[in-house]
């Protein structure tokens, strides 16, 4: 029976994101898994003939298995047909090479929506892949701390402690809110955490400790849509569509602006989702070298007066880029205006508010007398504020709100620290010798049951 | 051995606070022999926070405990005590995630004190800008009217 005591328990800390996940070992700098939250899945039917005794496969696709870490996961869909039975099952391929490799008929899934567990298979195996493949531990030998979103619901709660406790054994558990986290990592207590993810903007107060859930507020603009938005007015502009690394054969150099020579593979069987996650990887090295926020307020002369920036794509395709790389990450601040096409998710929200009225909403929400401090200490989070430009700009549209309050911004001092600032806050906390008694260990679970979750895990 | 659990340190403190004694700061940085975080007194003078800046290095965390004597005209002198925490810009990620947990833990020792500067640029321990802090939490001003605070 392994006894808590000490810094020497190694606890496993692990962030789900929309887009990246990070796991690894408390007390650790850096999270030792960073891989995508995106994962590549083929559904396929087995056909049960009669009593379900001998499941023979009648799948189509050809599927690469010997290279891949994939997991069955067997689908309880039974399609009454007649006799025969037919049962739905997925294989996953999850981690970053696994999802990248092109398969047929292999689609993409994520396993959040707006910030929250949708799909639970994926998240499983992405912990499976996590513990298992990327820091091959057994998590029956490991306290397990984990994110939640700050307006994480009481059945999604109790729905993740069971997997941890039923599917993955752990001894202990313990949940956690992102801005707490984040605002452990960069070592504060209090302030305003402002957390700009790949699908959620959100900001929250957060007050020794604790996270002031009436100040939670959010909106799905994010990395995810900048490189979406990206790829419309890359369309828009130069009628193209980037063609993604895989479906390349040959390509040649080609002037400025000219459209690519390229020959492609143009396999059967590539899925639409899967071809779309791929553009968008495209485009997010393209946000992560050209892209920038513009200092003061974007105004046509003056981003026109600042230096091009040359890219070529993988097919290519290159061109100088301008104003598209201010305009672009405008949408942070201005999504009506700078957005090209409207998507599917943002529809029905209105009126779309920016980064800084997301923070100016959330104060409000505090209380009068907290503002002051939580100005002066606003934390800074998530891997889309890493933009050059974003720091200075991000504070002097929140000044704008307040003039006469001091605000000072906190982030992480290297960008890597940025994209994994909640981790870092997991991996503080579940090292500190006085968390130990917080954790929920497998006999209370046992005897209090589920419903336990809330009142420890405030 | 905890965080500061060194009698030293409350030694030290006690030093600072002793108005017969000649020392007005004293800076605690954490021990890097130890495994585990634990505080020593790294150095102590009898000047003023210009002093204490010399010693604060860049890549590294520490606490600062120094006297300043304050005064609203000639005749009433006061004096007060600031606590700093320093978080050197290079410091390691886990030093400076720590210190806002370890930081209650010690004044738990270096329990009296004024007010609570956090810094991680030398340009925040301005001298002027430390003493006006110290007026403003000292109490009604009086003198409102005609300064300019």
């Amino acid at each position: 029976m392994p006894t808590y005591g000490g810094d020497e328990v190694n606890a496993l800390v692990i962030d789900v994101g929309s887009t990246w996940t990070r796991a690894g070992f408390a007390g650790e700098d850096m999270p030792k898994a960073y891989f995508p939250s995106r994962v590549g899945y083929i559904e396929s039917e087995l056909e049960l003939i009669e009593a379900a005794d001998d499941p023979k496969e009648t799948t189509a696709a050809d599927i690469d298995v010997e290279m891949a870490e994939s997991g069955e996961d067997k689908r309880e869909t039974p399609v009454t047909n007649g006799d025969r039975r037919k049962q739905k099952t997925r294989k996953y391929f999850v981690g970053d090479t696994e999802s990248a490799t092109w398969r047929a008929g292999m689609e993409i899934g994520g396993p959040l929506e707006h910030g929250l567990v949708k799909d639970w298979d994926i998240y499983e195996k992405i912990w499976e892949y996590a513990f298992k493949s990327r820091l091959r531990v057994q998590p029956e030998e490991h306290p397990v701390m984990v994110s939640e979103a700050a307006w994480n619901t009481s059945s999604l709660r109790t729905r993740l402690i069971e997997l941890a406790f039923e599917k993955f054994n752990c001894p202990a558990f313990y949940v956690c809110k992102t801005p707490v986290l984040a605002a452990f990592g960069t070592g504060k207590h209090t302030g305003l955490v402002v957390d700009v993810g790949g699908e959620m903007a959100s900001a929250c107060a957060v007050y020794e400790g604790f996270c002031l859930t009436k100040t939670v507020c959010k909106q799905e603009i994010g990395g995810e849509l900048i490189s979406s938005q990206l790829l419309e007015q890359l369309k828009k502009d130069f009628d193209y569509e980037p063609t993604p690394i895989f479906d390349i054969e040959s390509k040649a150099p080609v002037d400025i602006r000219q459209k690519p020579v390229v020959h492609r593979y143009n396999r059967e069987g590539t899925t639409a989702s899967y071809l779309q996650e791929m553009r968008l990887r495209i485009m997010q090295e393209f946000k992560e070298t050209a892209c920038e926020v513009i200092e003061r307020s974007y105004d046509s002369n003056n981003v026109n007066s600042k230096p091009l920036k040359p890219f070529e794509f993988p097919d290519g395709f290159n061109l100088s880029v301008g104003a598209m790389r201010y305009a672009l990450p405008e949408i942070l601040f201005n999504p009506s205006q700078f957005m090209v096409s409207r998507p599917k998710q943002l529809e029905n929200e209105s009126p779309l508010m920016g980064i800084h009225d997301i923070a100016h909403k959330s104060l409000m929400a505090s209380d009068v007398d907290l503002r002051p401090q939580l100005l002066n200490n606003v934390v800074i989070a998530g891997g889309s504020t890493l933009f050059p430009g974003f720091n200075d700009r991000f504070p002097a549209m929140l000044q704008d709100s307040y003039p006469g309050s001091r605000i000072k911004l906190y982030a992480p001092s290297t960008n890597t620290e940025r994209k994994v600032t909640a981790w870092l806050g997991g991996s503080v906390l579940a090292s500190l010798g006085t968390f130990h008694q917080l954790w929920i260990s497998r006999a209370e679970y046992d005897e209090h049951g589920a419903s336990i979750v809330d009142k420890k895990c405030q | 051995m905890g965080l500061c659990d060194n009698p030293e340190i409350k030694q030290a403190y006690e030093d600072v606070r002793d108005d017969k004694s000649e020392t007005t700061w004293i800076l605690l940085e954490y021990d890097e022999s130890s495994k585990s975080d634990v505080l020593q007194v790294a150095t102590k003078g009898s000047g003023n926070i210009e002093e204490l800046k010399t010693h604060l290095k860049e890549d590294a965390a520490a606490f600062g405990y120094i006297r300043v004597p304050m005064a609203n005209d000639e005749l009433s002198q006061r004096t007060k005590f600031v606590l700093i925490s320093w978080c050197g810009p290079k410091a390691k990620v886990m030093r400076r995630a720590k210190l806002g947990v370890q930081k209650s833990e010690l004044k738990k020792v270096l329990c009296s004190f004024s007010i609570e500067v956090p810094a991680d640029d030398v340009a925040d321990l301005n001298a002027k800008e430390i003493l006006l802090l110290l007026k403003k939490a000292g109490g009604a001003n009086y003198d409102r009217q005609n300064s300019d605070y």
